[in-house]
């Protein structure tokens, strides 16, 4: 996994006022006119010219042209504040800058998004966003300190972490979100975020064995342990962030499902079924029902409750006929000796097999809020037109 | 899968005295007239050794020993099913190189067994169905192509369920990545494949230098080999079968010639379990006598609980 090179922690404080200075007609001496020309012609819908041209400037002189934004607009902040509070509380509106800070945002955005090759498929190796998105979170945290565009900034950052968890770039995801929760502390979005690109870790690093193997040389064996020590804690951190998410919004049936998910993978049956149960009770779209039936399944089967594991994996199965259902309700079937029938479920499974409408939502569990990063950009590049 | 009516190999009953059995795993110990048979390949060196008698072997379940005798394995054609990782992962080179071994596989067959093909990606297909037509399961092969994650063990699984039918059943699982997309983990596919009467031989592709993960994407902790294969060579060694590593296109195609080849050099032991209780799990002990060599066979076999 590529890490982005050069990273530094965003200054909220200097890029907001940065960019205001921008804004203001007293454009701080240093900002290439090219550069703003650039952006403003981005705003009016000339992307790939914009694109383009911010391309052949440097990265250091990008960098220059932030840190110079960054000195001029924190002094040309620290003079308005004054002002701005008095506004407030006068119940007048703050205005958004004139120059097209939104443009800004998603210019270097599709900046950096030209700069990456795609990948071969899914499988298949990929870079993870890079300075360019950088920059962009910088314009976007400016955004942020302003009522009107709050959304869009808010949304940026759950954009920018979807598109990271789905390049597989999950250090990157969690960070951006976590960047995104320093300006919207309880945005159960950006925690629902944090917590699956968390989950998605643990799920599928290789290091975290579940068989014990007697063969395994002792230094392996340590490695092992220490390693499904390391992924518990990880579920643990998980379960954290859904918790919050839920507090933040009650109604984000994803994070119940995924807390009942972490908590299963946690060995806390328990507390999974009940959440996994309310989960069921409040799903209102077939595939989160779906994922519950089957996860709640899992809990049962492991439980030793074979019946009840079947009845769910049924439900399950009957929402959405896909192969991982089949194969759970298969193999609960052939536990309790059903074998015929056991079989016949995989039959008729593998028998669906390339003629469904939609994906199984199994599938992209591990991604699922992810999945709709693209939308997402789409609808904040719009916005970002003048 | 089509059922087959013919002996199994490594476990089965001769005869379904009582009625109301339980149906779990393969119809073992149905009465009291009752076969168990065990596949072996016995070898010197990595060289198969030929010629041996039920002599030659001393085979003991649950520690008590037994008098085996040799079944001619010529005379039982194999069940054999190809499963095969289409996932995205195997675009380009490893994919030739895949179908070039599926076909030394298929050479490897003798005209009456059957052979059938899965693919998984995230889903899982059959491909083509069990046939004696090397032909038609060739132009299968031609007809892959790589899409999406892995389910390797969710198919893996899929493929011993279905083969439960009877017969003296293969299984070849190649896999070129991590599993990211199954639902069954490696503890219950571990529990089907010892309950099953399936040989499975295991495939992995590591490119050397790295290794996958993260749902298929690259891991650049490029952790031991022995991260990689652990599960794998478990699942294979528990039934008999092995792991085979490759990392060229000619070593993949060696590995299949060899699983195919290897089949007509095993022996099959046949007996009738005396001295040791019915049900639940068999651990089965085997060695040679009066030579040296390395065997390979299951560890053990599983009988179901009479229904009552």
């Amino acid at each position: 996994m590529s890490t982005p090179a050069g990273r530094r922690p965003i200054v909220v404080v200097a890029v907001g006022a940065g960019l205001l200075a921008i804004a203001s007609p007293a454009v701080p001496a240093g900002v290439n006119a090219e550069y703003r020309e650039l952006v403003a012609r981005y705003a009016r819908g000339e992307r790939a010219l914009a694109i383009a041209g911010v391309a052949r400037f440097s990265d250091s002189e990008l960098g220059r042209i932030a840190q110079t934004v960054e000195a001029a607009a924190l002094a040309a902040e620290r003079s308005k504040a004054a002002e701005r509070v008095k506004d407030r509380e006068q119940g007048k509106e703050t205005t958004e800058p004139p120059l097209p800070l939104r443009a800004a945002v998603m210019l270097h955005l599709d900046l950096d998004a030209a700069q990456r090759p795609p990948a071969g498929g899914t499988e298949q190796p990929r870079r993870c966003p890079g300075k360019q998105a950088e920059i962009a979170a910088r314009y976007a945290s400016v955004l942020a300190w302003h009522e009107e565009t709050r959304s869009f900034a808010r949304r940026f950052f759950v954009a920018l972490a979807n598109n990271c968890q789905w390049d597989a770039c999950l250090l990157e995801a969690q960070r951006w979100a976590r960047e995104g929760l320093k300006l919207f502390p309880r945005d159960a979005e950006l925690l629902l975020s944090v917590g699956s690109t968390i989950e998605e870790s643990a799920t599928t690093w290789a290091g975290g064995s579940v068989v014990e193997n007697p063969a395994l040389a002792p230094r392996f064996r340590e490695a092992a342990r220490a390693a499904a020590l390391e992924r518990a804690a990880q579920f643990r951190q998980a379960q954290y962030r859904f918790e919050e998410a839920l507090a933040s919004d009650d109604g984000l049936t994803l994070a119940r499902v995924r807390r009942g998910r972490v908590l299963w993978r946690l060995g806390d049956r328990e507390a999974a079924q009940a959440t996994l149960e309310k989960a069921i009770e409040r799903a209102a779209d077939p595939p989160l029902s779906y994922l519950a039936h089957l996860f709640l399944g899992r809990v049962h089967e492991d439980s030793g409750r074979l019946d009840q594991a079947i009845e769910h994996y049924r439900l399950s199965l009957g929402l959405e006929p896909g192969a991982q259902a089949a194969a759970a309700l298969s193999h609960a079937l052939r536990r309790t000796g059903e074998t015929e029938e056991a079989r016949e479920v995989l039959r008729r499974a593998l028998g669906h097999a390339g003629q469904r409408a939609h994906r199984d939502p199994y599938w992209d569990y591990l991604v699922g809020n992810a999945l709709h990063f693209r939308e997402q950009l789409a609808a904040l590049r719009q916005e970002s037109l003048q | 899968m089509r059922r087959l009516v013919r002996l199994g190999v490594v476990v089965l009953a001769l005869a379904a005295l009582v009625p109301c059995v339980s149906a779990q795993a393969p119809p073992v110990f149905r009465s009291a007239i009752e076969s168990v048979y065990v596949d072996v390949f016995v070898s010197r060196g990595g060289q198969p050794i030929p010629g041996l008698q039920a002599s030659s072997f001393e085979l003991k379940d649950n520690g008590v020993r037994q008098a085996v005798e040799l079944v001619a394995a010529e005379s039982m054609p194999l069940s054999a099913v190809l499963v095969f990782d289409t996932s995205s992962s195997v675009i380009g080179g490893r994919l030739a190189a895949l179908k070039a071994a599926g076909d030394a596989f298929l050479r490897g067959l003798r005209p009456a067994d059957e052979v059938a093909l899965v693919g998984f990606s995230e889903e899982i297909a059959w491909l083509a169905p069990a046939t004696a037509d090397k032909a038609a399961v060739r132009r299968a092969l031609d007809r892959l192509e790589p899409t999406g994650a892995t389910a390797a063990f969710d198919a893996l699984y899929a493929a011993v369920a279905l083969s439960e039918e009877g017969g003296r059943s293969l299984i070849v699982l190649f896999t070129d990545g991590e599993d990211n997309m199954s639902f069954l983990g490696e503890k219950q596919l571990l529990t089907a494949v010892q309950r099953s009467n399936a040989l499975v031989h295991t495939v992995g592709w590591r490119e050397s230098g790295r290794t996958e993960s993260v749902a298929g994407r690259i891991n650049e902790a490029e952790l031991s080999e022995e991260d990689q294969t652990r599960a794998l060579r478990q699942i294979a060694e528990a039934t008999g079968g092995r792991f085979w590593g490759a990392d060229l296109p000619e070593r993949l195609q060696r590995a299949f010639a060899e699983i195919a080849d290897a089949m007509s050099h095993r022996y099959v032991l046949r007996y009738e379990p005396q001295g040791v209780k019915r049900d639940g799990w068999h651990r089965i002990e085997l060695k040679l006598r009066g030579q040296k060599g390395d065997l390979q066979a299951r560890h053990g076999y599983w009988v179901a609980p009479l229904l009552r």
